[in-house]
């Protein structure tokens, strides 16, 4: 089962990646909606409804004992051909976490190079393709959080919503 | 060809990887030297994994090979750990792939809806790893840092 799905992972990688929303910009302006989960891992024990598709996934991967949602975002882009977007949050502690979006659409798919900094320190840098209602999901590794003695994660779950 | 070996390795133990044994995975391994570079790359790339989710105990943690007789009987026995591991490396070979692919011809405007994990093309400051889940419409992308 787990080599079907390697293989059939393998397949899908071997075909070309899609650069369309980068390639083909739109003639015409594309309101993006652009929901954003930040997570804590290894925050709460508690399951939190809001973020239960993205954890349950993460649950089968990872070994964090749970899952805070620290806070949700949503930020309106029109796209044409590109947008940029900033949000600032602060979480129950006092910390500072910012959000920076660049958004390009093809008015199919969307082009988003997303940061995100915590109390300064850029913790996520990265560029994807999304579709439409399709969520990626960004983690990484940080140092102890909220007084921890080891290491954590943060995640940011993002999915657009094209036109909406 | 080339697919039928990656499939191979994808399958493979890390003894195998490694090329110790009579397999025939094992034998190409020692016989091709691509083949050895790929399979060093996925064992490479389990590991720093396996050492990035373990500092947060992510993973189960890799363990010293043991003979493949023993690590098939393992296998079989195999519950929880074993879909992590697996799941490990599958995210590694992901990544070894994504970094081996070679410049891709346009798309045709025609061509059949792929995966979303396919789609990704994700551009990163560090090492990631793409990780398709079982959900088609959440896909997983994890950045290493230098101490992972």
């Amino acid at each position: 089962m787990r080599f079907a799905r390697a293989a059939a992972l393998v397949l899908a990688l071997g075909l070309p990646p899609v650069t369309a929303a980068a390639q083909s910009v739109s003639q015409r302006p594309t309101n993006v909606r652009l929901t954003f989960h930040l997570i804590e891992a290894d925050g709460e024990q508690r399951e939190d409804p809001e973020i239960q598709a993205v954890t349950t996934e993460l649950r089968k991967l990872f070994r964090f004992q749970g899952y805070r949602l620290v806070s949700k975002s949503i930020l309106n882009a029109t796209a044409w051909p590109h947008s940029n977007v900033q949000q600032k949050l602060t979480d129950d502690l006092g910390r500072a976490y910012n959000i920076n979006a660049s958004v390009e659409s093809n008015g199919t798919d969307v082009r988003l190079g997303v940061s995100l900094s915590v109390a300064g320190e850029q913790l996520i840098d990265a560029a994807v393709n999304l579709q439409d209602g399709k969520t990626v999901v960004l983690g990484t590794t940080s140092g102890p959080l909220r007084g921890q003695s080891r290491s954590s994660a943060l995640i940011l779950a993002v999915t657009p919503t094209i036109n909406p | 060809m080339k697919r039928n070996i990656m499939k191979a390795l994808l399958a493979a133990e890390p003894a195998e990887l490694r090329g110790t044994g009579e397999t025939e995975v094992a034998r190409r391994v020692r016989e091709d030297e691509a083949v050895r570079k790929l399979a060093t790359s996925i064992l490479h790339q389990t590991q720093a994994l396996n050492r990035a989710l373990g500092s947060s105990h992510a993973l189960a943690r890799p363990q010293a090979a043991p003979p493949v007789s023993a690590l098939r009987e393992r296998r079989r026995r195999a519950g929880r750990a074993q879909s992590f591991a697996a799941a490990a490396l599958t995210a590694a070979a992901l990544l070894t792939l994504l970094l081996a692919q070679p410049a891709s011809p346009p798309v045709s405007p025609g061509a059949p809806q792929r995966s979303l994990t396919a789609r990704l093309d994700v551009k990163a400051d560090r090492p990631f790893a793409v990780i398709a889940t079982d959900n088609p419409d959440i896909a997983i992308v994890w950045l290493f840092n230098q101490e992972d």
